[in-house]
């Protein structure tokens, strides 16, 4: 039996190196690429109109957007406007490869760590810059929640300091982790409800029980796909919030 | 989802299976393929960023904002009609009450006019009985002195001849009168 983690290896498309660097047109890219293709025509053609009283595809854009915005008014007020397109793109690239993923024989860049925990990192480096940028040193009493006992300084310092830290660890893991998970066990059990098919004759209509527990797992992991997007842009929103007012 | 840890559990497992012990591990931790993933997602995310704001958000934005103001003015628009609406209707109860007092003034005034012409009707039908009772009672109180006057004259025949047939003295008519009046006064 095929691993069912075999999904996730990544296969060249085309090779291309810069420099010393493999930098080859994989599988991942090409749905990078779809994912973004996608996210414009959906962003464009759909407003195209400008209609009134929005189409279906228009509804979904906008839905789309205004969720996102919602977000960032909620959490970063007026200062939310100059984010929103970044949390936006965020956003969609997140769901778009979520939801792509879910494709048969396409391919989950959101489930590669290497992916997730760029895009933390650059969401953690993001906001500590811009909360040094408008703080300068003061950004530092992020670390020390104001009316401390003394005593406790040395204790809670290093503490918010690591939690701090972890931020983009868990929003890194969390959402590859979820990806990876879901698709592993989609994987798994179609696989169980091919063999019961393929392997014994006998067993035939057995296989519809993996086949229907598989289909309410694929709405599963549509809604968990989107959840994990807006888990996502909610937490860069807290995050860029945290370094605009400290707290 | 909080603890995304507890997820590597059943990722550990899948790892300990046997057809995976020959592989590498994770595809996730095959280093070779990081610098692709990174280089391609900087591009694509770079991409989506500037097509995104330069070119999608904006035209969304507008059709919202298109939106919002066509909302607004057909409230504001509801807001003036409904506004005239009540001016109308304050209109039309001014001049209901209007109508009600000129019309109350019309039947107090016609009323008036009406208790006018009857007591004067009624003062007309008094002073007509009240003259035909005075003439009813003259032509009474005449036909009454008639009677007397005649019932006078009968007792002045009666006691002439009851005198000329008791004492035998011829009186005249005249004194007899005379005396039977007196006498009926004095009676």
């Amino acid at each position: 039996m095929q691993s069912p983690l075999e999904q996730f290896v990544i296969k060249p498309i085309f090779p291309l190196h810069l420099g010393q660097y493999d930098i080859s047109f994989t599988q991942s890219s090409l749905w990078m690429v779809v994912a973004v293709v996608l996210t414009t025509l959906l962003m464009t053609l759909s407003v195209r109109g400008r209609a009134l009283v929005p189409g279906r595809w228009q509804n979904i854009a906008e839905m789309l957007y205004e969720v996102v915005f919602g977000l960032t008014r909620e959490y970063l007020h007026e200062e939310g406007r100059k984010y929103f397109p970044f949390v936006f793109s965020l956003f969609m690239i997140v769901l778009m490869g979520n939801l792509l993923g879910l494709i048969p024989y396409s391919f989950t860049y959101t489930s590669h760590i290497i992916v997730t925990g760029a895009l933390a990192l650059f969401v953690f480096g993001m906001a500590t810059l811009v909360g040094i940028w408008k703080h300068k040193l003061h950004f530092f009493s992020l670390f020390l929640p104001s009316g401390l006992p003394m005593l406790m300084i040395p204790l809670i310092i290093p503490i918010e300091i690591i939690s701090y830290l972890s931020r983009p660890l868990s929003l890194s893991v969390r959402l590859c982790a979820n990806m990876m998970m879901g698709h592993t066990m989609l994987k798994l059990i179609a696989a169980f409800c091919a063999s019961l098919v393929f392997l014994s004759v006998g067993l035939k209509l057995v296989g519809i029980i993996p086949f229907v527990v598989n289909t309410a797992l694929m709405g599963l992991e549509l809604l968990i796909a989107f959840i994990q997007a807006y888990v996502f842009a909610i937490l860069t929103c807290i995050y860029l919030r945290d370094a605009i007012e400290l707290h | 989802m909080k603890h995304p840890a507890f997820l590597f559990i059943p990722a550990g497992i899948l790892l300990s299976h046997p057809a995976l012990a020959e592989e590498k591990g994770l595809p996730q931790m095959d280093t070779s393929t990081f610098a692709s993933q990174l280089f391609w997602l900087f591009v694509c995310f770079t991409a989506l960023y500037l097509l995104m704001s330069r070119f999608s958000l904006p035209r969304v934005a507008e059709t919202l904002e298109k939106r919002l103001a066509q909302k607004e003015d057909t409230l504001k628009q509801a807001g003036q009609w409904n506004d005239e609406a009540a001016k109308t209707k304050t209109e039309y109860e001014k001049s209901l009450v209007k109508a009600q007092k000129t019309a109350a003034a019309a039947a107090a005034a016609a009323e008036r006019s009406m208790s006018g012409k009857i007591s004067e009707e009624q003062a007309r039908f008094a002073d007509n009985s009240r003259k035909r009772l005075a003439a009813a009672e003259q032509n009474i109180a005449k036909a009454k002195a008639e009677a007397l006057h005649s019932l006078s004259d009968i007792a002045a025949d009666i006691a002439a001849e009851m005198v000329q047939k008791i004492a035998d003295v011829q009186i005249n008519k005249a004194d007899a009168k005379k005396a039977v009046t007196t006498a009926m006064r004095e009676g």
